[in-house]
């Protein structure tokens, strides 16, 4: 009984961990080859969540395709709407003031996320208050000693880690990975070597933004329930995900994410009232591993020094 | 060269004699005269498309006092007010102690200046810590927070008066001030501004649910205002033949206070802990090796910022009788914050004009209300685009150096064996 | 009176796995200049930053003063105000704050007064301040017009030598009994090593004893009154300029391969 509890509860982390873990990738990019922590970042997630709304409301599919066919176009169109989205931020915010404080670089990202939310607020159709997300699935269920995982986990759970493999390709073996890593070792060094960083910067926005986007379509289909404001809880948790997995580090990110999902749950299920005490705990371990653990729990050097 | 500097550089410190000085003095009481008055034509104006014209031609003549055909009046000023500070001080005391009397009429206008009052306290604190010392504070609400619920649960349970209440408002915010200090030692830049705001946030959502200290979120209510004797803040203030709307008493408690408190922080800038911390944001390590305890000054920056924001939050929570959860959210952080930036970090004229600013053309644009983070997000960006360092960056004072002392150590140096070596900075040759 | 102003003794740090001061027995003498050579990576910066306590020694001790203390046990900024004051291989000053700001800054640890009294500021205070500036302008004075006249301008408007010379100003503000110096002329010319030189030397003559890294061989022969050589974190040679100029050990260290090293010319080649 209790085991089979336990096992539901990996389920319901690896899917939650799925979308931390594609928030704090986003993070842990931006982070890389700007030094920058984007504030705006858990907005583009709202946006994918909004886009794939838009996509399912203007086409219908519950006649003919069926299912997969709205879930794909869902997924294709958010993911390059918050690609294009995020790299127009990057050089209509972020490149007249990449070379500048610190302190400037963050409140030009809170500046973006003020703008995304409220316009999102303020111009969608009944955009402040939450809206349903449709669900393609039938919500057929499968039962496996007990333990219910809907078909929508199943995806969720087989897309994040797709994801997370094909990034691991991109990061490995592509030469916009390869200059991705070279940016963020040393950008000046990386230009002079013949790096294209403006472009590489964009592509890395892309990319961020983009993963950013699936994870919000994710949101979508897995609560069945969006709204204006979830980007800014989301941004909190991604971020964190990526600080206990090492800033600027994308495989401790994706650790990162289902750690902190495990977290969650197990505090759910472990303290009374802990649903209350959640978020209080998770900013808590964001402040401990900043101040105790800097550079992630891999004890990895960190790969960027802000 | 050096020669050349030197005398230069002692021309500038001569201090101004005679008429000149009277010029000057002149000079800075009619522009500061004048900027009032401009200001207070910007909030009689009451048709917003008016307001849109006004805030237009402000940005634009003070770009063209920049770097347009005006550029030589703004230094001639600048000079003046170089010169003549306390001339420009006492004018601008006299103009705000006028505008209840001036605005007698809109007791919305006075409340509004109230409540820039108040965060022009609490700006001038996180001045303190960003501008001063660089530490980034993104948890400055929470001060505030500390503050407000302090005095207004002293004061609804234990029935403690509001001048104490402010005090004891003032050292709880240190506190917590001082509990954010410790993991700022350790930690820098992004991730001191990380760990504050998640400090902010961590302590917000505490008090929703601590509900025994906070009452949840249905926060304070009944919070009683302040009284002097037998004065009540809810009536009307009566002096001499004038009657002024009651918000009149917050104005001007506030303004006191704004006022003390902008004058303790330049204190503290000007004395050794100022000229510490700035050495800690400057360089850490060379400061610490320098003779600078940096803990220590790190730790004062945090409990001395957090103070006046726990003394603004005092105030407020008084003024409006109302403290809540929702008063003191990561907003309220970011929006102290955009003050000191907006206005210039370092500079306490800045930080006060940047909370002013920020309070004010917000309630100009009441009919956006719905757009009004939109434009804010807009603003920031364009701010931090166009002007990163603020409306008036710091800038640093010339000091007035012991003359005598200047003049004997440069002429008994300026014997033959010092002038050989004093030639050149490498341009010798052999 | 021990001969001995500061002394450490098998001192030790590792750098996750590399030893960059092993054992290290180090003494500098009352009233000496002492210059401490090698190659780079030889672990004397290293030795420095464990004096100035930006480094915890993995083992070992630092004896410094009369009666002796372990300098050790001491935070950075008390280890300044106990009497020993540095400057910085790569130069760090406080680039905003003006060229008497600080030297100021250098005296913080002797400045007196809380919060109270920088507000209220009283009589003391202001005499304090007064005296403290007035001292500055004295420490300054010693660099002859090249500081003085750019008393009021930000440290970041000075040329590349007046930052050497504003950081020995600094150093000085705090009037040590031991300074160290860390490649005084590193990126001069000949004409301002020779006067960093002089400056040395007139610093020394107002009562301080020094140590002194450099690499700069002339500078070592024309101040040091005795010399140490270091070379993977040990003492390789210890004695006067000749003595260790001629140690089989310290050519070794720098030739190295067996090429002619530049950093060990000949007495008087310098570039």
């Amino acid at each position: 009984m209790l085991s089979e509890n336990w096992a539901q509860q990996i389920v319901n982390v690896a899917t939650i961990g799925g979308m931390y873990t594609l928030v704090a990738v986003g993070f842990t990019i931006f982070f890389g080859v700007l030094g920058l922590i984007n504030f705006a970042h858990g907005e583009v997630f709202m946006l994918g969540a909004f886009a794939a709304l838009v996509v399912a409301r203007t086409l219908d599919f519950t006649s003919t395709a069926g299912g997969v066919a709205m879930i794909a176009a869902m997924f294709v169109f958010a993911t390059l709407f918050c690609g294009v989205v995020g790299a127009a931020i990057e050089r209509v915010a972020f490149k007249p003031v990449r070379r500048a404080p610190m302190l400037v670089m963050l409140i030009t990202s809170l500046g973006v996320s003020f703008i995304l939310r409220e316009a999102v607020r303020e111009f969608f159709p009944d955009g402040a208050n939450p809206l349903a997300f449709p669900s393609p699935f039938q919500s057929a269920e499968i039962r496996l000693r007990g333990v219910v995982i809907s078909d929508t986990q199943i995806l969720l759970i087989a897309a994040s880690v797709l994801i997370v493999i094909g990034l691991y390709y991109l990061v490995e073996r592509t030469w916009i990975g390869r200059s991705m890593r070279a940016i963020a070792e040393d950008r000046d060094a990386a230009r002079m070597m013949g790096v294209d960083v403006d472009r590489v910067i964009l592509a890395a926005f892309f990319i961020g933004s983009a993963l950013g986007g699936v994870a919000g379509v994710m949101n979508g289909l897995y609560y069945l329930s969006i709204r204006f404001d979830m980007g800014w809880v989301m941004a909190i948790k991604g971020f964190t995900a990526a600080v206990i997995g090492g800033l600027g580090n994308i495989y401790g990110a994706a650790a990162g994410g289902y750690l902190l999902a495990l977290l969650e749950v197990l505090i759910v299920a472990l303290v009374p009232e802990g649903s209350e005490y959640k978020d209080v705990l998770v900013f808590l371990v964001l402040i401990l591993m900043l101040v105790f653990r800097p550079s992630g729990i891999f004890r990895q050097a960190p790969q960027k020094v802000g | 060269m050096p020669e050349k500097d030197f005398v230069a550089c002692q021309a500038a410190i001569e201090p101004q004699k005679g008429p000149r000085r009277l010029v000057d003095a002149a000079i800075a009481g009619t522009a500061v005269a004048a900027l009032c008055v401009a200001f207070a034509v910007g909030l009689a104006i009451r048709q917003l498309p008016y307001f849109v014209v006004y805030l237009a031609a402000a940005i634009a003549i003070a770009l063209l006092l920049r770097r347009g055909p005006m550029a030589g009046i703004a230094e001639r000023v600048g000079a003046a007010f170089g010169s003549s500070r306390p001339t420009a001080v006492g004018v601008l005391v006299l103009a705000l102690a006028a505008y209840p009397i001036l605005f007698q009429g809109n007791p919305y206008l006075i409340q509004v200046g109230a409540l820039s009052a108040i965060y022009v306290i609490m700006a001038s604190g996180l001045n303190i810590t960003l501008g001063y010392a660089g530490l980034l504070d993104i948890g400055f609400a929470v001060y505030f927070g500390a503050g407000a619920y302090t005095s207004a649960q002293l004061a609804v349970n234990f029935g403690v008066s509001f001048w104490i209440g402010i005090v004891l408002g003032g050292l709880c915010a240190s506190i917590f001030g001082f509990i954010v200090a410790w993991p700022a030692l350790r930690v820098h830049d992004h991730y001191l501004g990380l760990v504050t705001l998640g400090y902010g946030l961590m302590m917000n959502l505490l008090a929703r649910n601590l509900r025994f200290l906070t009452n949840g979120t249905d926060g304070v209510i009944n919070i009683p205002p302040p009284s002097i004797g037998a004065h009540d803040f809810t009536r009307p203030l009566i002096l001499g033949p004038l009657t002024l709307p009651f918000q009149a008493n917050f104005y001007y408690l506030a303004l006191a206070i704004a006022l003390i408190t902008c004058f303790v922080s330049y204190r503290l800038r000007e004395s050794s802990l100022g000229r510490a911390w700035e050495a800690i944001r400057e360089d850490e390590i060379a400061a610490r090796c320098s003779g600078v305890n940096a803990r220590g000054m790190k730790i004062l920056a945090f409990s001395t910022g957090a103070f006046f924001g726990g003394v603004g939050g005092s105030i407020f929570a008084h003024m409006i009788g109302y403290i809540g959860p929702d008063s003191f959210t990561f907003l309220e952080s970011i929006t102290v914050l955009v003050m000191v930036v907006l206005g210039g970090a370092g500079n306490i004229v800045g930080a006060a004009l940047g909370a002013v600013l920020l309070v004010i053309i917000p309630e100009r644009f009441r009919e956006f209300q719905e757009l009004r983070l939109l434009l804010f997000g807009v603003a920031l960006v364009l701010l931090m685009i166009g002007r990163p360092q603020g409306i008036l960056p710091r800038r640093r004072a010339r000091r007035l150096l012991p003359q005598e002392k200047l003049a004997a150590l440069s002429l008994g140096e300026a014997g033959p064996g010092r002038n050989a070596r004093a030639s050149s900075d490498g341009t010798l040759g052999a | 009176m021990p001969r001995n102003l500061l002394w450490t003794e098998r001192l030790t740090i590792d750098f996750g796995g590399i030893r960059a001061v092993d054992g290290l027995d180090l003494e500098v003498r009352r009233d000496e200049v002492l210059a401490i050579i090698g190659p780079n990576g030889s672990g004397k910066t290293t030795l420095f930053n464990l004096i100035a306590h930006l480094y915890t020694p993995t083992s070992g001790k630092i004896h410094f003063g009369n009666p002796p203390v372990d300098l050790a046990k001491y935070a950075a900024h008390e280890i300044n105000a106990l009497g020993v004051a540095r400057t910085f291989q790569t130069i760090r000053l406080f680039p905003n704050l003006t060229v008497v700001e600080n030297v100021l800054i250098g005296m913080n640890a002797r400045l007196k007064g809380g919060l109270i009294s920088a507000v209220l500021r009283p009589p003391r205070t202001r005499r304090q301040e007064t005296e403290a500036e007035e001292e500055a302008l004295e420490i300054l004075s010693l660099f002859g017009h090249r500081l003085i006249s750019m008393y009021n301008e930000p440290a970041f408007t000075l040329s590349y030598a007046n930052r050497r010379r504003l950081e020995i100003a600094r150093a000085l503000a705090s009037r040590p009994k031991l300074l160290l110096l860390d490649e005084p002329a590193a990126g001069m010319n000949p004409n301002e090593t020779r006067e960093v030189m002089e400056d040395i030397r007139r610093i020394h003559e107002g009562g301080r004893s020094i140590a002194v890294i450099e690499h700069d061989m002339n500078l070592v022969e024309g101040i040091a009154h005795r010399v140490v050589a270091m070379d993977h974190g040990v003492k390789i040679a210890e004695g006067s300029y000749r003595e260790v100029r001629a140690d089989p050990e310290v050519i070794k260290a720098y030739l190295g391969s067996g090429a002619n090293a530049s950093g060990m010319p000949a007495s008087g080649a310098r570039t």
